[in-house]
């Protein structure tokens, strides 16, 4: 096979030849250039939205923490935002009782009251504070000097409390009845001594 | 050998003999108050109170704690105390209880140990009046106060030494919890 005719087209090749020919339908026209369509799109790249992508959420989530501020911010400042202020009524528990000079210092109560909340509105106070000032605090003497100092007292656990008042009660009983039999007997024996001098 | 263990038999018999009375004595300054046990819902007020123990222990603690004189006086006067029992009840009505209850816990005070200290008989309500005391030896191991009126009924139970003096002197200036108990009639 001379492959010339392959290359340059000079000699023959009849393999060549034959297919050359069965293809010819195909062949361009040299004579004439390769027509252009007739419409042309040209497609743009689109850039890529990285920036939207990385900042979108962040973004929303932070639009949404504004929002959020704001809307607190102006239910404050219209004093509709509640404010809880609890005033606890409860009285020592039985435990905390305590022992002062040999006295014990009862609660008023053995039970524990309930805690009454009481639901407020907050007045928006504006407070101007004044960094650089230091506070000097000047104790008041005539108060002072009214002021004794307390010794601690001694507490007294439930069962103790407990124990003692039992104890107490006991006494307290045995003591009164058995007053009532000796005032009993000094009344019969101040009568019998009135009698005595009256005979 | 065998000697030696029946001289440690006879050893420990004589012990039994010799404590067991005075162990019975301590028992039997104990009343029962059974009979009372209905009372408690006929009667308008009931004070019912056992303190024995741990929680004797724990009411004669704080008493030590108390640095005041009469809490101290209080302090030694129980200082043996083994037990304290007390029964009141007061009835809205006169006659609302029956005296046979009463009256069998007298009867209690007619067993052996037990010696009369006081009796009271008031036709005025009604009233009784017995204080009993028994003694182990030289030391007072038991009291009982019995106290019976047309409306009320009171049993007070000491087991073990008590000053009596003291405390009836020391009564009403302790930080003693005031109680509805008719004293007057």
């Amino acid at each position: 096979m001379k492959e010339d005719y392959l290359w340059d087209k000079t000699g023959e090749d009849a393999e060549i030849q034959a297919l050359e020919n069965a293809l010819m339908a195909f062949r361009c026209e040299e004579t004439a250039p390769p027509e252009l369509p007739q419409k042309v799109f040209t497609v743009e790249k689109a850039e890529p939205r990285r920036f939207f992508q990385r900042f979108g959420f962040a973004f929303a989530a932070f639009a949404a923490v504004a929002v959020i501020f704001c809307a607190v911010w102006f239910q404050i400042a219209d004093n509709k935002i509640p404010v809880i202020e609890t005033v606890a009524e409860t009285t020592a528990p039985k435990n905390e009782d305590q022992v002062t000079d040999g006295q014990i210092i009862k609660t008023p109560d053995d039970v524990i009251a309930p805690v009454k909340i009481v639901q407020t509105t907050a007045p928006r106070v504006a407070a101007k504070i004044r960094r650089n000032a230091v506070p000097v605090v000047r104790p008041n003497k005539a108060v002072l000097r009214n002021i004794k100092v307390k010794e601690p007292a001694e507490t007294l656990t439930a069962e103790e409390k407990y124990a003692y008042d039992q104890l107490m009660l006991a006494l307290s009983i045995t003591g009164s009845k058995l007053k009532i039999v000796k005032d009993k007997i000094d009344g019969i024996e101040e009568q019998n001594a009135v009698l005595d001098t009256v005979k | 050998m065998k000697s030696f263990i029946k001289h440690l038999l006879k050893i420990a018999l004589l012990a039994v003999f010799v404590l067991l009375p005075s162990a019975a004595n301590a028992q039997d300054a104990r009343l029962r108050f059974e009979k009372l046990n209905g009372l408690e819902t006929k009667a308008r007020d009931v004070v019912e109170v056992n303190i024995e123990g741990k929680l004797l222990d724990l009411a004669r603690r704080v008493m030590t704690k108390s640095k005041d004189a009469d809490a101290q006086k209080v302090s030694q006067a129980i200082k043996d105390l083994k037990g304290i029992y007390v029964r009141v009840y007061n009835f809205e009505n006169e006659n609302e209880y029956n005296i046979g209850d009463v009256d069998e816990i007298r009867n209690q005070l007619t067993a052996p140990g037990w010696e009369k200290l006081a009796n009271v008989r008031s036709k005025k309500n009604n009233q009784k009046v017995d204080v009993y005391t028994m003694f182990t030896g030289d030391v007072m191991s038991g009291l009982a106060v019995v106290v019976s009126e047309s409306k009320s009924i009171a049993l007070v139970n000491v087991i073990g030494p008590i000053d009596i003096d003291l405390l009836m002197e020391l009564s009403g200036k302790m930080n003693i919890p005031k109680i509805d108990i008719d004293t007057n009639k």
